[in-house]
């Protein structure tokens, strides 16, 4: 498993070329423009975005060159490659929340202002998208294809579109994020835990997949 | 003598495609070439033995285990006839995950092969042609010290001299006598070369199991003028040109001696082949 672990790894971080670099320089100048301090948070939610969809073109590389039926001669078992891919998932988790710490900081420091729960906020969004990504399109692909799988991630990229869109316009601002925060604050641990439940349940379904394939 | 595998009646029914009662064997320490047209069932037989494909019937035996055993998959090495890698990946990622996947890997005979394949270790996969693929698959195949190579058109599309490399490196890893190979090929002319076995598929079932030696030396091709009738029993397919006809024999010699009107010659596995796809049957 170790090794399919690194060949989801190396997939994720080769993915990140010169295109993506170029989105996420273009954005990060955009928010820096438009949104003031909250450019550091929104760029985090941007990368999270960036983060799952990595995760889809590493699927499509696999695709590619029918490295599933390569994989299937070796002496690994369908439930291990899903377990490894969902193991990758969550390890970029870190990454999500380093670019959510590295970009709030970096604007905090230029605007020379501190917006703790602007922090807190990108930090929760980075920790849980890349599981709710992975947990909605990883079934898909074990099930339909990544050319599947790449459209489902559509409504989840509209809603932080949408997310974006309202904060620079000024329509959501960090008030309403403490507001929210206050009032969910007692539900959070049975929201993690239901993440928690939905990631599994995902992992079961996309092995059922994978077995299927056969 | 004892197998590398061990296929019997191995059944698999599509809609419009029917592989019907499969058996044949591969010895330890030969190579047997699996020769057919495309679409004769080749790689289906092939996604069976690798257990990628349920099977409707029949059974397959790997290395004296049945296929669907997992452990089995740690002494198989299997070549396809693409290379499967992810492009973005070099021969050193190629390494990192095989190694973390097999219970045994020999980095030092990988590196080896990458060497003797004049194969850049920190190149992607997307730079190389298709022999140096070809090759990448082969060396990863052998590292891990796999007791038997299967290869699926591993040939296929490559050029005459890397064919011929890859042909040495089979020669080389038979030279163990623990070792097995199955070629799948429509180059008749690879396995000619390296096989002691050949095995014929043709409309997803098995034509003959022979030695490629008596095919070779014993078969042969009789062509007769209009005139010359040759008996149903002396012959084993029949072809009609425009002003003779010709008959695969099963003993060159003898059929030349029983019928000198005619001309014996010698048979080339291709013929063989050609003869028993677009032939009729005595």
């Amino acid at each position: 498993m170790r090794g399919i672990i690194y060949k989801d790894l190396c997939l994720f971080f080769k993915g990140v070329d010169k295109i993506v670099l170029l989105v996420l320089g273009g954005l990060l100048i955009l928010f820096a423009a438009e949104s003031g301090v909250y450019a550091g948070m929104l760029f985090s939610f941007a990368l999270d975005m960036m983060v799952g969809l990595l995760h889809l073109t590493a699927l499509e590389k696999e695709e590619k060159t029918a490295w599933g039926k390569y994989q299937r001669t070796l002496p690994v078992g369908a439930g291990k490659v899903v377990a490894g891919k969902y193991a990758v998932v969550l390890l970029t988790v870190l990454v999500s929340i380093a670019g959510a710490v590295v970009s709030n900081l970096a604007a905090f420091a230029f605007y020379r202002t501190f917006l703790p729960e602007a922090l807190r906020w990108s930090v929760l969004v980075a920790a849980v998208t890349p599981p709710v990504w992975a947990a909605f399109n990883l079934p898909f692909y074990y099930w339909l294809g990544s050319q599947v799988a790449q459209f489902t991630c559509f409504p989840l990229a509209f809603f932080f579109f949408y997310a974006i869109k309202n904060f620079e316009a000024g329509m959501w601002a960090l008030s309403d994020l403490t507001f929210l925060a206050e009032n969910v604050r007692s539900l959070l641990p049975l929201a993690l835990l239901a993440l928690a439940g939905v990631f599994l349940a995902s992992l079961v379904i996309s092995a059922a997949g994978c077995r299927c394939k056969r | 003598m004892e197998n590398s595998i061990l296929v019997r009646d191995l059944t698999k029914r599509f809609p419009g495609f029917t592989l019907d009662r499969v058996s044949f064997q591969v010895p330890k320490g030969r190579i047997v070439g699996f020769i057919g047209e495309n679409g004769a069932g080749k790689s289906t037989t092939i996604r069976l033995i690798l257990n990628d494909l349920k099977k409707d019937g029949g059974t397959v035996e790997l290395l004296g285990r049945d296929h669907t055993d997992p452990a089995v998959k740690n002494d198989l090495g299997v070549v396809f006839d693409a290379c499967n890698f992810p492009e973005a990946f070099t021969p050193l990622d190629v390494e990192k995950v095989l190694s973390g996947v097999y219970s045994v890997w020999d980095g030092q005979a990988y590196r080896g092969y990458l060497k003797r394949f004049a194969l850049p270790e920190r190149k992607r996969v997307k730079t190389f042609s298709k022999g140096m693929k070809m090759k990448l698959s082969i060396a990863a195949a052998l590292a891990h010290r796999p007791r038997l190579l299967i290869l699926d058109e591993a040939t296929a599309g490559l050029d005459p001299v890397i064919r011929d490399e890859i042909l040495d490196i089979l020669l080389d890893f038979i030279q163990d006598e623990e070792h097995s190979v199955f070629f799948s090929s429509h180059i008749t002319s690879d396995i000619q070369k390296i096989a002691d076995y050949v095995v014929l598929i043709h409309q997803g079932k098995i034509v003959f199991e022979e030695e490629k030696d008596v095919l070779l030396d014993q078969y042969g091709i009789l062509r007769c003028g209009k005139g010359t009738e040759v008996e149903p029993g002396d012959y084993i397919v029949r072809r009609e040109t425009g002003v003779s006809a010709e008959y695969l024999v099963r003993d060159r010699s003898a059929a030349g001696k029983k019928y000198p009107k005619a001309v014996a010659d010698a048979a080339s596995l291709e013929d063989i082949m050609l003869f028993y796809i677009k032939g009729e049957a005595s």
